[in-house]
């Protein structure tokens, strides 16, 4: 397996008040492909921070980060987008489907940055659905979804572009623990079946026991231990 | 499948209530602009049938007082004047005065010398001019009133009687006059000055407006002030101006009128802009989140300030669409009532292209502010704001 992302002694510091705070400085990592990472830490130790700047939308204060060994942190913006819509795949908490959409349109949105045909867009988008089990629900809006469909939608989404990093942030913190658990099962599938590399920030050590790897972020620092 | 345009619908009809309402409102000012841009445009209308060597000769006093008869053949020695014809307003109506149609007591064949652009079958022109009592009907006015050649009309006058004390003017339809520009107005009649003149009870060898032909427009300013200087010391005086300028000045009469209704297609507008203008920066201040996950997912910022932009454009163009559709199915049935004041009244493609125009600028500077903020917007903040 070979790095997909490094991160070498990345700093993020913002301004409040006229006085600099940093979230961490000179933090490195290096993330394999395929490697499924859980990262923890309290509130305010700069997870989804991290997950941002893994992502592409926000940027180090100092530092570089590479992506298959193409510095990623210093693209212009409209790059920085085609990046993300090319790399990675996103799943969020409260799951962000767009309420106006049925679940099949939702999941088709990253695949209107492509320039797949119609035809080849609705079979990409059939095929991501299944993998999620929610064939079933495919013309349904999101309010007629329950939490855990709804993040299978988000899940589907992420995935239906075929990124190489899939970036979830704290993606059962809004589950009971049985849906939770099927969330996570479905994120272990992907990452061992599909190969899929997986970043998760949780701050539930039941779902970081589904990763490979945890790391605990504190005081701008990384510990590790080895999961799964 | 969805593309752009299904991303702009799904936006522009999240809140169904509020995109009705909006196209409502659209609508509303897009109706105005349609009904009284098309009453411009026919107020205008007269102006782009003028002919650059043709005068209009009328009384200094008011182009509604008479000029002397002996007139006629004063104007038609000065140097440069190649053809001479007269007019008098006749107030005409037909049956009921509401009916009131636009005609003129003229003399037939220096009319038409001067008016050449009025086209008649040779068989019908020389059957009008021929008869004291034909009448020349514009095929407007023959349409609607479905009158044919040999047909009788009793017209009426709002102010001429006969002298015998009729009021009727049995006249026969002897023909049927066209332009070569078939939007142009054709809804006026024409009946014999002579008959008008030998019949009339009062005021005659009296003529309203003469026009003239000059041998070349270059000459009119020459002509205009060798009339007019002409007939200084008389007790009638005259103005004579271009037909142009002649119309214009008709115009300009309604110059009150005109500047209303452009102020409050103005206001209309106006209003319109504010009202979807706030109404699209609260729906995105809604959306904010929404926003920050298309960014997130790749979408770029241009291409989100565009779909943000079309959400306006739909809006107030669905809303304008219906607005320019109801206003010329209420011009088709105004049009008849109206004929006599404004005849040709109807949509034109004037009004139609500037309405499209309308709905692109105002859909794009209400997008506008949306759109760029929109653009702006930075991921890390959208989705901060949105939890």
């Amino acid at each position: 397996m070979g790095v997909l992302v490094d991160l070498n002694g990345v700093s993020k510091s913002f301004k409040r008040g006229g006085q600099a705070i940093s979230i961490f400085d000179g933090l490195s990592m290096q993330i394999e492909d395929g490697d499924f990472i859980a990262i923890m830490g309290p509130s305010g130790s700069g997870k989804s921070t991290l997950l941002n700047m893994l992502g592409g939308i926000d940027r180090p204060s100092a530092g570089a980060i590479t992506f298959r060994d193409e510095r990623v942190d210093n693209k212009s913006e409209g790059a920085m987008a085609k990046f993300r819509a090319r790399n990675i795949g996103f799943i969020f908490q409260f799951y962000n489907l767009m309420p106006t959409l049925s679940a099949a349109r939702n999941v088709e949105l990253p695949l209107l940055l492509t320039k797949l045909s119609g035809g080849e867009r609705k079979k990409r988008v059939k095929t991501a659905l299944e993998l999620v089990q929610l064939s079933d629900r495919a013309h349904h809006k999101p309010r007629a979804l329950s939490g855990g469909q709804q993040q299978r939608v988000a899940i589907a989404r992420a995935i239906v572009s075929d990124p190489a990093m899939l970036l979830a942030d704290e993606p059962t913190g809004d589950l009971d623990r049985k849906t939770a658990d099927e969330i996570l099962g479905l994120m272990q599938t992907l990452n061992r079946s599909l190969g899929k590399t997986i970043v998760m920030v949780t701050h539930d050590p039941a779902a970081a026991r589904f990763a490979k790897r945890e790391l605990h972020l504190d005081k701008g620092r990384f510990e590790e231990r080895l999961s799964g | 499948m969805i593309d752009d345009l299904g991303l702009i619908f799904a936006g522009a009809f999240r809140k169904p209530l509020r995109a009705i309402l909006l196209i409502i409102t659209a609508m509303i000012a897009f109706l105005l602009f349609g009904m009284l841009g098309a009453f411009l445009s026919t107020l205008n209308a007269g102006i782009n049938l003028t002919a650059a060597n043709r005068l209009v000769v009328a009384n200094k006093i008011n182009f509604t007082s008479d000029l002397p008869y002996s007139y006629i053949a004063r104007v038609r020695s000065v140097a440069g004047v190649t053809a001479v014809t007269w007019a008098n307003w006749f107030g005409a109506y037909f049956q009921e005065p509401r009916n009131q149609i636009v005609t003129f007591a003229v003399d037939p064949e220096s009319y038409l010398e001067v008016f050449s652009e009025l086209q008649i079958p040779a068989d019908q022109r020389a059957a009008f001019v021929g008869d004291r009592t034909g009448l020349l009907v514009g095929e407007a006015t023959a349409t609607r009133l479905g009158w044919k050649i040999g047909d009788t009309v009793p017209l009426q006058s709002n102010f001429l009687q006969r002298s015998d004390g009729e009021k009727i003017w049995p006249l026969t339809v002897r023909a049927i006059y066209t332009l070569a520009d078939p939007k142009a107005d054709t809804s006026a009649l024409y009946l014999h000055y002579d008959y008008l003149n030998e019949a009339n009870s009062f005021g005659k060898d009296k003529i309203g407006l003469m026009y003239l032909l000059t041998a070349d427009p270059a000459q009119n300013e020459q002509i205009v002030r060798a009339i007019d200087d002409g007939f200084s010391t008389d007790r009638d005086q005259t103005a004579t101006t271009t037909e142009r300028a002649f119309a214009q000045g008709f115009l300009a009469q309604l110059g009150n009128l005109t500047q209303l209704l452009t102020s409050v297609m103005a206001a209309a507008f106006a209003s319109l802009a504010l009202i979807v203008g706030n109404t699209m920066v609260m729906a995105l201040r809604e959306r904010t989140k929404e926003i920050g996950v298309m960014k997130t997912l790749g979408f770029g910022a241009g291409r989100v300030m565009r779909l943000v932009i079309g959400e306006a454009v739909l809006l107030v163009g669905l809303g304008g669409a219906l607005g320019l559709a109801l206003a010329s199915v209420a011009l088709v049935g105004l049009a008849s009532q109206a004929a006599a004041f404004f005849p040709g009244l109807g949509m034109s493609n004037d009004v139609l292209l500037i309405g499209a125009g309308l709905i692109l600028g105002l859909g794009a500077l209400t997008g506008a502010i949306p759109g760029v903020n929109a653009y702006r917007m930075r991921i890390v903040e959208a989705m901060g704001k949105g939890n």
